[in-house]
């Protein structure tokens, strides 16, 4: 016998299914590219930085829907000069993306674990990349583009997703300095609701950490001087207590050290940026806020101790904004080209570094336009890491 | 090479061969069990009947005399289930020779599988991941069986009419089929994104577990109309669910393509990727003439595949004869222009498996009307009086014959699931793998070139102070993130299989394969992370000079590629003996996925072995 009952029991149950099925699978294709935040407090590995002998810049190239075919490269500029070039460090497979750490005379590179490989080896270079010197972290990077800094002295520290490590000199030989889990249970790090530490930058005197917080109003930044952490006790301004705070970037420049943070206001994220006059000075200086819209796709060091960062809206359209330093005020750019995966400013010189595939494009910001100023062709080794 | 990425191609000579080879071998068997099969069914003609009048033995007769079944009248199969069993037999059989195409040993995973559950979530990837690692680790055994069971599965369909061996058709059927579905499919994809009736959803091995279903039922859920009513109102339901998420908005189904550079609608991107597969020119022609329709009126189309889903679908819930009819004819002929115009007849262009999902529900829906509009008919109205009928007489009868055939389709099945068994719980790689990567082990008799080097502990290690040892020798790059880990892990593994006694009389030798990261403290972070703690372990380096020498005297490329990519150098591994001779030559690239984990140290294992012994 025929049962209507049963047959709408089972029509409903069929529908419901298929319409959380249509629901999540509407969503569940979309997906990030490598450059591109993949969480709330991600930071973009892309970035430039813009140092007193040249300008640095990594970002991925190839087939970035596939990692194996997604490799990292780094392009240098020299201080003055008007091309850039590429100087990706050798023989080690860069598929899990590059760290830049300035230092007095050039810049060390580290290499993310990828695939089979859970430990990072480090490049340093003194001549712009031409040549490098081999290193070691025993650790792999923490995916966070601040997560290896050098200070003028030689002193470095390094982050992995659990352990602050430094050295000093070698880049071969490294001690813990403090755990994630330690960081948890500091005074700053209990207000902070640590998330994860998300940047790191050492002076000759001073360790700083940044941090992810998950309490509302909280700046996650920690200063190590002497033998103890504590807050650097930025403050953001009132309106911003009720939204989740994320240190995006912390650097050292000439006269202290600066951080990049980024307010989450729902889907909506603000830029400020922070300066503190000496390293041991307690007194921060921050900016305004700057609302960028889309997710953010990479951050740049500019000359200074300033910030660029570069975002990418649902509809494609990027968006780039820049402040300079402390006392200043944030700078909208033009809008950046399709494909551009950093933004560099050093001095008076913009750029936007385009990749599609294996070509890189530079374009320079010249009476508000982008112009075209140079092409790169990279012989992409795809198929090398498969 | 090392860096350069090594795959296992589908048209491997080797693998080839060894399919070929495994398939003779099978069909050997299976010969073997027909003429048994055969012998058993013809014993009772060809046996010399016992005389009468021969003392004793004359009371063969009698004692072959068995009491038949009082006079009843009993129902034959059903039309309907007679329907499922011969056209669900044929399609099993069909998809068992598409099974022996050359590229399913080393193609099926990579082509079908992982394809489809590219766009699925991560627990089902890992799932199928599980199950198509048995098929990398045992490419030939794994892709003769699947030959076997289905070919199997379909000749028992067809030739057990009735009776528990028919239903144990059905129930294998649903079985095998529960496994081609998970593993094979993905769950049909219902668990990823683009999920449509037109592309095969829920899965065609899913409606073949369906019919299975139905083929295991009883006789007596045949009666009546019960079973139609509940088959065509399931289809009805699924095929008003089909249109729902046919016509749900945001999955690009109703967008076609606006100009060439655009980005595709769904339906459009598939019917152009499929147009775009190896096929007979006439049938790319019709796709991609239907790509270029849809393209244009996207939306239309749509709206007519969802009108007519959830047309059929209230048809076929309807119940009434006459509606389900004409549901027939309709979703016969929707079915139809979809199999071609959209799924491209399913089995065309790459490694395919099935006809894929249309002809099956084409199928289904007939059995549905079948069981609705017709009746078992009387199979024998024995009305004769009792008799005694010889044992002979039965066993010479169409039924015996029905159930010695299908004896032995059952046992061609089981030419197949007893290897696959096997397989599935066998984690070591057949070592054809290695060898249709690498080629066979290369025997030679020469002098080894001695080397002096720094071992992992900075200790001085060479060829004379490992003298008498039998040495497996390679290179490795310390900061390589693919293969030099697996070949690691392949050494240990050999270390581990040739027993405690090794540590003394084997030594396990990698030497440094990168220019640039070459220091002590790269071999010992390359150990900590392997875990390569054995005692006969040595990681041997030393300064670019002096390892570049090594390279050259063994013939081992090293290169350094840029942009980003790792050191290039040879997979190579030689085993010394005792005397500083080589004496074997193997390559040891673990190839894509790490198809052969385990299998190269199986391989390697052996060679040691061999060259200890001599």
């Amino acid at each position: 016998m025929r049962s209507p009952k049963g047959t709408c029991i089972a029509t409903t149950l069929t529908i419901g299914f298929l319409t959380i099925s249509a629901g999540c699978s509407s969503h569940s294709g979309a997906g990030s590219s490598p450059g591109e935040t993949d969480s709330a407090i991600g930071v973009p590995l892309a970035t430039s930085v813009a140092t007193t002998t040249g300008t640095w810049a990594t970002f991925p190239m190839g087939h970035l829907d596939d990692p194996t075919n997604t490799f990292w490269e780094v392009f240098t500029m020299p201080s003055g000069g008007q091309q850039w070039a590429q100087h990706t460090p050798p023989n080690v497979a860069d598929n899990g993306g590059l760290v830049i750490a300035p230092t007095l005379a050039g810049a060390v590179v580290g290499f993310r674990p990828s695939q089979l490989l859970s430990f990072s080896p480090l490049a340093s270079t003194e001549d712009g990349g031409t040549t490098y010197t081999p290193g070691l972290l025993s650790g792999g990077l923490a995916s966070v583009p601040d997560a290896l800094s050098v200070s003028p002295g030689g002193h470095a520290a390094a982050l992995t997703a659990t352990q602050l490590l430094t050295s000093t000199g070698t880049f071969s030989t490294w001690q813990q300095l403090t755990t994630l889990a330690a960081v948890k249970t500091l005074p700053a790090g209990r207000a902070c609701g640590v998330n994860q530490m998300t940047a790191v930058a050492t002076t000759d005197t001073d360790i700083f950490v940044g941090l992810s917080c998950s309490s509302p109003g909280v700046v996650g930044l920690l200063r190590h001087a002497g033998s103890a952490f504590v807050s650097a006790d930025v403050q953001l301004p009132s309106a911003d207590a009720k939204d989740v705070v994320d240190v995006l970037r912390v650097v050292r420049y000439e006269q202290g050290a600066a951080a990049l943070i980024g307010v989450h206001n729902g889907s909506a994220t603000s830029y400020i940026a922070a300066w503190n006059s000496a390293p041991a000075s307690a007194t921060w200086t921050v900016s305004a806020p700057e609302r960028v819209g889309g997710a953010l796709i990479s951050t740049a060091i500019t000359s200074g101790g300033g910030f660029a960062v570069l975002t990418k809206a649902n509809s494609g359209a990027m968006s780039a904004a820049a402040i300079a330093a402390a006392g200043s005020g944030w700078t909208q750019l033009a809008t950046p080209p399709v494909g551009t995966a950093a933004i560099s400013v050093a001095g008076d010189r913009s750029d936007a570094l385009v990749v599609d595939s294996a070509t890189f494009t530079d374009y320079q910001l010249t009476d508000g336009q982008w112009v075209k100023s140079q092409t790169v062709q990279v012989a992409i080794p795809y198929g090398s890491s498969g | 090479m090392q860096g350069m990425g090594g795959t296992l191609s589908d048209s491997n000579p080797l693998i080839l061969a060894a399919f070929e080879s495994a398939l003779r071998h099978q069909a050997l068997i299976v010969l073997i069990l027909l003429l048994i099969a055969a012998t058993a069914w013809v014993w009772p003609y060809t046996a010399p009947r016992p005389k009468p009048d021969a003392g004793p033995a004359g009371a063969a007769d009698a004692a072959d005399a068995v009491e038949t079944s009082p006079p009843a009248t009993e129902l034959g199969e059903h039309p309907a289930r007679k329907f499922l069993r011969i056209s669900f037999g044929l399609l099993w059989i069909f998809d068992g020779l598409l099974q022996l195409q050359q590229a399913m040993p080393a193609g099926l995973p990579t082509q079908v599988v992982q394809p489809a559950a590219a766009s699925s979530p991560g627990w089902v990837q890992h799932l199928v991941d599980d199950g198509t690692s048995i098929w990398f680790r045992h490419p030939i055994s794994a892709a003769a069986s699947a030959v076997w069971i289905q070919v199997g599965i379909g000749v028992l369909l067809l030739v057990a009419k009735s009776g528990r061996l028919s239903r144990l058709g059905g129930a294998i059927s649903v079985g095998w089929g529960l496994v081609v579905w998970v593993f094979g499919e993905a769950f049909g994809g219902i668990f990823g994104s683009g999920l449509s009736w037109l592309f095969g959803a829920p899965g065609a091995v899913l409606l073949y577990v369906v019919a299975g279903v139905l083929i295991t039922l009883p006789e007596r859920a045949w009666a009546g109309q019960r079973a139609g009513r509940a088959l065509l109102g399931s289809l009805g339901v699924f095929f008003v669910a089909m249109a729902i998420l046919q016509a749900w908005p945001g999955r690009g189904f109703w967008q076609g393509q606006s100009n060439p550079h655009a980005a595709a609608g769904a339906l459009t991107s598939m019917v152009q990727d499929m147009s775009k597969t190896p096929q007979p020119h006439a049938l790319s022609s019709l796709v991609s003439s239907f790509a270029s329709f849809d393209a244009q009126h996207g939306w239309i189309v749509n709206l007519l595949i969802v009108v007519a889903l959830a047309a059929l679908g209230i048809a076929l819930l309807s119940g009434r004869d006459q509606v389900t009819f004409v549901a027939l004819v309709s979703s016969s002929v929707l079915c139809i222009a979809v199999w071609v115009f959209v799924q491209d007849l399913g089995f065309l262009g790459g490694v395919g498996t099935d006809p894929n999902s249309m002809i099956p529900t084409v199928l289904l829906i007939g059995a549905g009307y079948l069981a609705l509009t017709r009746q078992a008919v009387p199979a024998v109205a024995r009305t004769e009086p009792l008799r005694t009928t010889s044992r002979r007489s039965i066993l010479s009868s169409p039924a015996a014959l029905g159930v010695t055939a299908a004896v032995a389709s059952f046992g061609i099945v089981l030419v197949g699931a007893v290897p696959m068994a096997f397989a599935s719980v066998n984690t070591h790689t057949d070592t054809i793998v290695t060898e249709a990567l690498n080629g066979q082990p290369e025997p030679t008799d020469t002098p080894a070139t001695p080397f002096e080097l720094t071992d992992q502990h900075g200790a001085p290690v060479s060829l004379a102070t490992l003298k008498g040892r039998t040495i497996a020798l390679t290179f490795l790059d310390p900061v390589c993130t693919s293969d030099c880990p697996l070949i690691a892990q392949e050494f240990r593994k050999v270390d581990e299989s040739l027993g405690p006694t090794a540590a003394k009389t084997t030594a396990f030798v990698a030497v440094v394969a990168n220019p640039t990261y070459l220091g002590v403290q790269f071999v010992q972070a390359f150990d900590s992370q392997e875990n390569m703690n054995m005692p006969n372990w040595y990681f041997a380096t030393g300064s670019l000079a002096q390892l570049t020498a090594v390279w050259n005297a063994y013939g081992i490329e090293v290169q350094t590629v840029g942009s980003g990519g790792m050191a290039a150098h040879s997979d190579t591994t030689y085993v010394i003996d005792g005397n500083g001779h080589l004496r074997t030559i193997l390559g040891a690239d673990p190839g894509d996925n790490a198809t052969d984990a385990a299998s190269f140290a199986a391989l390697l294992n052996k060679e040691m072995r061999a060259v200890a012994a001599a």
